[in-house]
């Protein structure tokens, strides 16, 4: 009786997406079978006749691995989802796939002769490598949902960028490793299908002994403890059956992201309420949804048929997304736990005060120091022409990491959620579209053309949010869940322009990757009367900001409007991510790590958090701009995939320790 | 090697009567991109600093930047620090840093050097008439000539070693890893060269404005008559992993070895790239004539 209500729920959903798949599988096989062509070519393909060999070698299996690498996502995702307790999660929110992304990119670089016939273990050693990195700095806590959110979204982001590193230096070398990691499924002959399929077979086997234990462990902790389960022991063997799924899918076909959230969503809205439901449809989910996304790809016309499938679909899930998240039932969302952090209520204004002296001393160094030919230097009689180029630079990257930390620390206490950050939010995203788009349709655009794109950018995601916001369902945590939608739409975007191989797409890259090159002397002066117009409106947000957390009801007894401080609080952080994104790129990493470590620093109140926020946030990619500046002068590292280098590891250092 | 030598010593000769040497042999230009560095070196003016010097030696190679050139760092992002404290007299940029022209000519006056266009043009012609502007506005006519004369003859050569080449059309690629691969047809240098030789380009597809397009290696069974030229592939590796592939080793080109490795070639270059693609192509393909 449990049974039929299942397959009743997301049947046909499942149905109608196996429907779609095959008719656009019979329709693309077609097109090749060639007259005289009897359907026993597909097993049997005569060498001499290229459309048998073609639908033999690259079309059969390329079905045959989409469906099992979706099918391996959705359970990945699935797994991550009942055991995080977090309907965001999904298995490049762990930081797998980055980290076996990175690790294949730097042993290319280092050891190419042992990695052209080892790929699929070096990207399985990464993945194994980024999971123990995440359960050391999370063991502490006992495994805690939230924290291994945490941990694993900053890992992701540290590898992501460690990447874009090595990509910057050896782009042309790389672009192997690119075009591996964008997804694309298309196969040359059977041997990825062949050395995939017991792995995927005895993983799900495991997945059957796990269902239990996983139903019991989607439960709150008190419960699951009091049915006899080690919930540590548990947790962790989920999550490494949940990371080799996504391994053995990242190493054959590269990063996919978006089917291992999309199915398991859809399984979820279609109303799998047991277990057992929800695991089986979200890898029947996820296997259709790749399968049918493939064909999609494959039915395009030629010049588009190369878009990667894995990007495509994160392009195609995001709608479906948007449509979905007014009717996903979340679970019991983890909380950031804050309560032992002793307040600081009487020294914040001292700390702050030394704050600021230590941005102004760093400014100082920042434009003064530097190398030059001969080694490290300070100004002296021919710098003056240096110092024009420095200053404005080392200005624009404080006021773009304030603004950017003044922004996440608003929208972590908005949302009550300590992954928010303006990247989250997708106004990044939009931001960085705008300014693709001018870089690539416009020959070569003007300072004034690119930043009124990204504005043009920028709002178009906050009207859409603004809009959203006043819907029912769109609140909290589900406005993130669009934030993570608009991300995976710009991640289409970067995937297209790598396949491109555009020879512009270096410029692309270092300012995607946070780079103070192009900023102008005024431009950096505008930013920084910017921050000091929104330090200055702390005293005005403070109160909405330590009541809004509250809920609704308590904010609306202590008399505040909470439609309109919503929206204004919503606005000048998009406002403020949206010049901080033209300034220094689309780095959010100051905008998490400033706030964050405010917040370990002990500023509790609204007010003081936003300043110590802003101060932190500024200074954390002022140095790394100066660093960047300097360290393999005359080659410079983009401030903000240097921030996010240097500093991810200090911050999951902090995040472990609290 | 000895085509660029002559076009190099010819330039030097020219370098001196502009007057333009400084101490160390280099002149007071600033070269801010490849293209740029390229074209100057081709003229026989040596630049005073070049972005990532050694990755241009490895793939442009021609002609080669000499040691005591400064380096400027990434290409996207020339040290701009470093190129104002070497107070030049000329920065010489291309298309990717218009953006920053401005402020550019606050250190020098700069010259904006690209021949990359929308229009259905030749882009050898393209690229002389770019290098002609270059030579007038850094003094170099007569290293220009020199050049020029230099081209002609290369070409001239190319077309000799070629004489019995057997017209099969080519596909021109770059294999990027098992599966897939750069194909260069219309709008691109190389097939601006091969229609100086009357060679067809086996790829008639959609390129981009640089004349490449991203495809997977299964789209070569389209031509299954055609040779394959391979552009900077010479890593054996790449070769087998694509030969290891049935669709590609059961297609005739592959089973009869109609496979040709050059070095590599910059793709986006200008004439110095074409009379390199010139040299190579001849000398690769004049080879497989007699089959």
């Amino acid at each position: 009786m449990r049974r039929l209500a299942w397959v009743a729920s997301a049947g046909p959903v499942a149905l109608l997406l196996a429907l779609f798949a095959s008719g656009l599988m019979i329709r693309n096989m077609s097109a090749l079978l060639a007259d005289g062509m009897t359907p026993l070519a597909i097993l049997f393909p005569d060498p001499e006749i290229t459309a048998e060999m073609l639908l033999h070698y690259t079309i059969v299996p390329r079905i045959v691995i989409g469906l099992m690498a979706g099918a391996s996502l959705g359970l990945a995702g699935a797994i991550l989802q009942l055991v995080l307790r977090n309907p965001l999660a999904e298995p490049a929110t762990l930081g797998i796939s980055a980290g076996s992304h990175l690790l294949l990119a730097a042993a290319t670089i280092w050891f190419p002769v042992a990695v052209a016939s080892n790929r699929e273990w070096v990207a399985f050693a990464g993945a194994v490598l980024a999971l123990s990195v995440i359960m050391a700095l999370s063991w502490r806590k006992g495994l805690s949902p939230v924290t291994v959110t945490l941990s694993g979204m900053i890992v992701t982001l540290y590898c992501g960028a460690a990447s874009a590193i090595l990509t910057l230096f050896n782009h042309d070398l790389l672009i192997g490793i690119f075009l591996w990691g964008a997804g694309y499924l298309d196969q040359q002959d059977w041997r990825a299908t062949i050395s995939f399929t017991p792995r995927f077979i005895g993983l799900a086997c495991i997945v059957v002994l796990l269902v239990r234990p996983l139903a019991l462990l989607s439960l709150d902790d008190g419960s699951a403890r009091n049915l006899g389960l080690s919930i540590a022991a548990w947790r962790v063997l989920a999550l490494v059956v949940a990371s080799g799924l996504t391994a053995i899918v990242t190493a054959a076909v590269g990063i996919i992201s978006f089917a291992g959230l999309a199915a398991p969503a859809i399984a979820r809205a279609g109303g799998a309420r047991t277990t057992r439901g929800f695991l089986w449809w979200s890898g029947i989910l996820g296997a259709l949804l790749l399968a049918a996304t493939d064909q999609i790809v494959l039915s395009l016309p030629v010049t588009f048929r190369l878009f990667p499938t894995g990007a495509i679909t994160a392009l195609l899930g995001a709608p479906l997304l948007l449509m979905l998240i007014p009717r996903l039932r979340l679970l019991a969302p983890p909380r950031a736990n804050t309560s032992h952090i002793t307040s600081l209520s009487g020294h914040a204004a001292v700390f702050i005060a030394v704050l600021v002296v230590l941005t102004g001393v760093m400014l100082c160094m920042a434009v003064l120091s530097g190398k030059a030919d001969g080694g490290w230097e300070f100004v002296s009689g021919y710098s003056d022409a240096v110092i024009a180029w420095r200053w404005p630079r080392a200005l624009a990257a404080l006021s773009g990491g304030a603004m950017l930390a003044f922004s996440g620390a608003i929208l972590q206490r908005m949302t009550g959620n300590p992954m928010a950050s303006p990247e989250v939010l997708g106004v990044s995203s939009g931001a960085m579209l705008g300014i693709i788009a001018i870089l690539l349709l416009a020959a070569a655009p003007a300072r004034f053309e690119l930043i009124t794109a990204g504005t043009a950018g920028a709002f178009a995601v906050l009207a859409l949010m603004l809009a959203l916001s006043r819907l029912p369902g769109f609140s909290g945590e589900r406005l993130l869940l669009i934030g993570i939608a608009l991300g995976s739409v710009s991640g289409f975007v970067m995937a297209v322009l790598m396949t491109a191989q555009d020879p512009r797409l270096g410029q692309v890259l270092t300012w995607l990757s946070g780079s103070t090159y192009a900023v102008r002397p005024g431009e950096a002066i505008l930013a920084f009367v910017m921050v000091a117009f929104a330090l200055l409106s702390t005293p005005l947000l403070r109160r909405w900001l330590d009541l809004l957390p509250l809920g609704t009801g308590v904010a609306r007894a202590t008399g505040v409007p909470v439609t309109l401080s919503r929206n204004i609080l919503l606005s000048l952080s998009a406002m403020l991510t949206a010049s901080a994104t033209i300034l220094v790129g689309p780095l959010s990493f100051a905008g998490l790590m400033g706030p964050h470590l405010a917040r370990l620093c002990g500023f509790q109140r609204a007010g003081s958090h936003l300043l110590a926020s802003a101060l932190l946030g500024g200074l954390i990619l002022l140095i790394a701009d100066w660093l960047g500046r300097n360290i393999l002068f005359p080659f410079q590292i983009p401030a903000g995939l240097l921030a996010t280098v240097v500093g991810g590891p200090f911050l999951l250092i902090l995040i472990a320790k609290r | 090697m000895l085509l660029p030598r002559r076009a190099f010593l010819g330039g030097a000769a020219a370098t001196v009567l502009a007057g333009r040497v400084r101490a160390g042999g280099s002149s007071g230009v600033v070269a801010l991109s490849w293209i740029a560095a390229q074209n100057l070196l081709a003229l026989g003016v040596v630049p005073a600093a070049s972005p990532e010097i050694a990755f241009y030696n490895r793939v442009v190679a021609e002609p080669a930047i000499p040691a005591g050139v400064r380096e400027l760092g990434l290409r996207s992002e020339p040290n701009l620090e470093l190129v104002a404290s070497l107070r030049p007299d000329l920065l010489v940029f291309s298309g990717d840093l218009m953006r920053m022209q401005e402020r550019l000519e606050s250190i020098a006056p700069g010259y904006l050097f690209d021949f990359a266009s929308q229009a259905d043009t030749d882009r050898l012609d393209d690229a002389k008439r770019a290098m002609a502007a270059l030579a007038e506005r850094t003094g170099t006519n007569e290293a220009l000539a020199v050049f020029l004369r230099t081209l002609d003859s290369g070409f001239a050569d190319a077309n000799e070693r070629l004489r019995g080449y057997d017209r099969r059309a080519v596909f021109i690629v770059t294999i990027l890893d098992g599966r897939r691969m750069l194909v260069f047809g219309k709008n691109s240098l190389f097939q601006s060269v091969l229609d100086r030789f009357g060679i067809e380009n086996a790829w008639d597809g959609y390129t981009s404005r640089y004349g490449h397009a991203t495809v997977s290696v299964d789209r070569l069974a389209a031509r299954p008559d055609a040779r394959l030229l391979c552009v900077g592939n010479e890593r054996i590796t790449t070769m087998e992993r694509l030969e290891a592939a049935p669709v590609i080793s059961s297609l005739p080109f592959v089973r009869e070895r109609r496979i040709v490795l050059i070095p590599e070639v910059l793709f986006y270059g200008g004439l110095p790239s074409a009379h390199r693609f010139a040299r190579l192509v001849s000398l690769a393909l004049g080879k497989e004539g007699g089959r």
